[in-house]
């Protein structure tokens, strides 16, 4: 199988003036292309931090980090905004939606960023059909529902065609019905390819993913 | 375009702030206008070479003190005296030439005497009520000492110093010129003096045209004509005159004061003359200016302007600060998606200016409303002769123009600190703190 993340030894040290907080300990794991992962644990055990590092908005204070085959641990600022860009998708318990774009210009952002990204129109509209909110586009995120709001979350992550969406608790904020839409959404991504790692509290929807795995106090557990 | 689409869709939250950008465009409008032509006025050239002149004060004893000496008040040996005190300081090392004043020679001395022009049947479009008449002596040097020149078509100032002009002669500035022909040579010209019960007209011609002269600091140049005096040594002794010295190195004029004073006390006790001060020249024109209180009145407009420059900068500045960082979430989002930091700075700092260009041209606008009805600031001094300036003040559009441009650089500088500085620090938020931020 094709590894498209391998962490190596993966420490996260928080310091204050007064506090150091071990977040993650020697973490190691490899992801496979195509995998939809869930990473489960109590609150505080680390689980947004791994995945905030996989997602490269965090750096480790230990270990390395390889996404699609690439080390990443010394990248500039410039140089992991731009991988971002074009190999990662984000998705938010709280949406992260900005409150005074559209939503079509929500799931815009991704493209703005990104050199010869073709009419970033008609693939903002085209993510937004793949979630269902073909009709909302000039709507404003205050004008949605949570589910609605996650959607266009899901349009803006994928919007870019990445290889890897992180969801951190994306069904945390919603009813369980909506949070039934929102899964069903992820896996319709990860059989259309899409390697999926998702932070969740919820067993039940961790069942459904190809594996699950469990952090207690920073540590892998299983 | 999506930079007006994010202003338009925020416009709650930027209406406020783009209401206040308007108001402080037409308030710093108002302070900047007289501030700064009261700034351009006080730095314009005076016309002639201030720097490098210093003035010596001479007096002579009076009749009934101890000392006088009768046997030195003939109007002849008066003469010679005068003379001698003229020639020793014109010999003094570093003097260059000297000239005499009796107290209307000078400009930007306190006593002016003003006259009023006529060119006869023509009709003068001019709002200037009077002229300022300065009196120089024949062959003092009076024009090359001060540093005058002699503009294109008139004699050379050495030519002018050489020559008197009384009776019915005269020379003019280059703006009297202007206004009495403009666009001519004026030399030649002839202004109607007055009409004798006859009805016989009485002219007096233009013999030669110097360039403009600025009479006190915060004035602009005005107009002023040269008479010869003839009357120098008319039927009684000379007691008080000033001579002017030019001196030939500029950089040394103040050091040469305290010198000039200690030499001058010993060796220009001539007969019952004696010197009572030496100055420089623009110590003389402190002098008259602090007599008529101009630089009280110049210090509180600046004071009031820097006062106001000041809660200008930390309102603007403060106002963007505060809206810069209401949004470290937003771009914590964005940074996720992959926006630079540059690009996160350049970003807000474009929705800013753009923001703040709008609202002041519409403040600029208004303005401008109000300015075609009341007019444009005038400068120091409501003299109607100043008029006589021929520059960007005197002309509306280009007036409104440099003003709007000095304020709109200020709002803009105010704006682009008061954005770039805490765009810098938000982009440099780690985006996983961006994105937990409560503001």
């Amino acid at each position: 199988m094709d590894k498209i993340i391998k962490l190596t030894d993966i420490s996260k040290v928080y310091t204050t003036n007064t506090i150091e907080t071990q977040a993650l300990e020697n973490i190691s794991l490899d992801v496979n292309r195509g995998e939809f992962l869930s990473i489960m644990g109590p609150s505080g055990c680390g689980k947004s931090t791994l995945l905030n590092i996989i997602g490269l908005l965090d750096r480790p204070t230990g270990g390395e980090i390889r996404l699609f085959g690439k080390e990443l641990n010394g990248l500039r600022d410039r140089e992991m905004a731009r991988f971002r860009n074009e190999n990662l998708g984000f998705v938010f318990q709280s949406f992260h939606l900005i409150p005074t774009l559209s939503v079509i210009d929500n799931v815009m952002i991704p493209l703005t960023y990104r050199k010869g990204a073709g009419d970033k129109n008609q693939l903002a509209r085209e993510a937004l059909e793949k979630v269902g909110l073909a009709h909302r586009l000039n709507h404003f995120p205050a004008q949605l529902s949570g589910g609605q709001a996650q959607r266009v979350a899901i349009a803006r992550a994928i919007v870019g065609n990445p290889s890897l969406i992180l969801a951190d608790e994306p069904t945390g904020n919603l009813d369980s019905k909506m949070s039934e839409e929102i899964m069903q959404l992820l896996h319709t991504l990860n059989k259309d390819g899409k390697t999926v790692i998702m932070v969740t509290h919820n067993e039940a929807q961790a069942r459904t993913t190809d594996r699950v795995i469990h952090l207690f106090d920073g540590h892998l557990v299983k | 375009m999506s930079t007006i689409k994010q202003l338009w869709n925020n416009r709650r939250a930027t209406a406020w702030i783009f209401i206040e950008l308007v108001i402080i465009t037409i308030i710093t409008w108002i302070i900047a206008d007289p501030v700064t032509i009261s700034v351009y006025d006080s730095n314009l050239p005076m016309g002639y070479d201030n720097d490098r002149l210093v003035i010596l004060q001479m007096t002579s004893f009076a009749s009934d003190v101890p000392g006088f000496d009768a046997s030195r008040d003939s109007l002849e040996v008066n003469k010679s005296d005068v003379e001698t005190v003229m020639m020793k300081i014109r010999n003094y090392p570093g003097v260059e030439s000297v000239t005499i004043d009796e107290g209307f020679g000078l400009p930007g001395a306190d006593s002016n005497s003003f006259d009023h022009y006529d060119i006869g049947d023509e009709v003068v479009d001019t709002v200037v009520k009077s002229v300022n008449t300065f009196v120089y002596h024949t062959g003092t040097n009076f024009f090359e000492t001060l540093g005058m020149k002699s503009v294109e078509g008139s004699p050379t100032v050495e030519e002018l110093s050489a020559t008197c002009t009384a009776p019915d002669k005269v020379i003019i500035t280059s703006d009297v010129a202007r206004l009495y022909w403009p666009g001519e040579n004026a030399v030649g010209k002839k202004f109607l003096r007055w009409t004798d019960d006859e009805g016989n007209q009485h002219f007096t011609t233009v013999i030669g045209v110097v360039s403009g002269i600025r009479h006190q600091l915060p004035f602009r140049s005005y107009c002023a004509t040269f008479y010869c005096g003839d009357h120098m040594f008319p039927d009684e002794p000379l007691r008080n005159f000033k001579v002017v010295a030019r001196l030939s190195d500029p950089t040394k004029t103040d050091a040469i004061v305290d010198e000039l004073y200690d030499w001058g006390n010993r060796e220009l006790a001539i007969g019952n003359f004696y010197l009572r001060s030496v100055q420089t020249y623009n110590a003389f024109l402190e002098d008259t200016n602090r007599m008529h209180g101009i630089p009280n009145q110049l210090n509180l407009r600046y004071i009031l302007a820097g006062f106001f420059l000041v809660n200008l900068i930390l309102g603007v500045v403060g106002t963007f600060w505060l809206q810069t960082r209401k949004r470290i979430t937003e771009m914590g989002i964005r940074r996720a998606f992959g926006a630079p930091r540059g690009n996160i700075v350049g970003l807000m700092l474009g929705e800013n200016l753009l923001l703040a260009t709008v609202a002041c041209l519409t403040g600029v606008f208004i303005y401008w409303q109000y300015a075609l009805r009341n007019g444009l600031a005038i400068g120091y001094d409501k003299n109607e002769i100043i008029n006589v300036v021929d520059n960007w003040i005197a002309h509306f559009g280009q007036h409104f123009i440099v003003i709007s441009a000095i304020v709109y650089a200020l709002i803009i500088i105010c704006v682009t600190v008061g954005t770039l500085l805490p765009a810098m620090s938000v982009s440099r938020i780690d985006i996983v703190d961006s994105l937990r931020s409560k503001e």
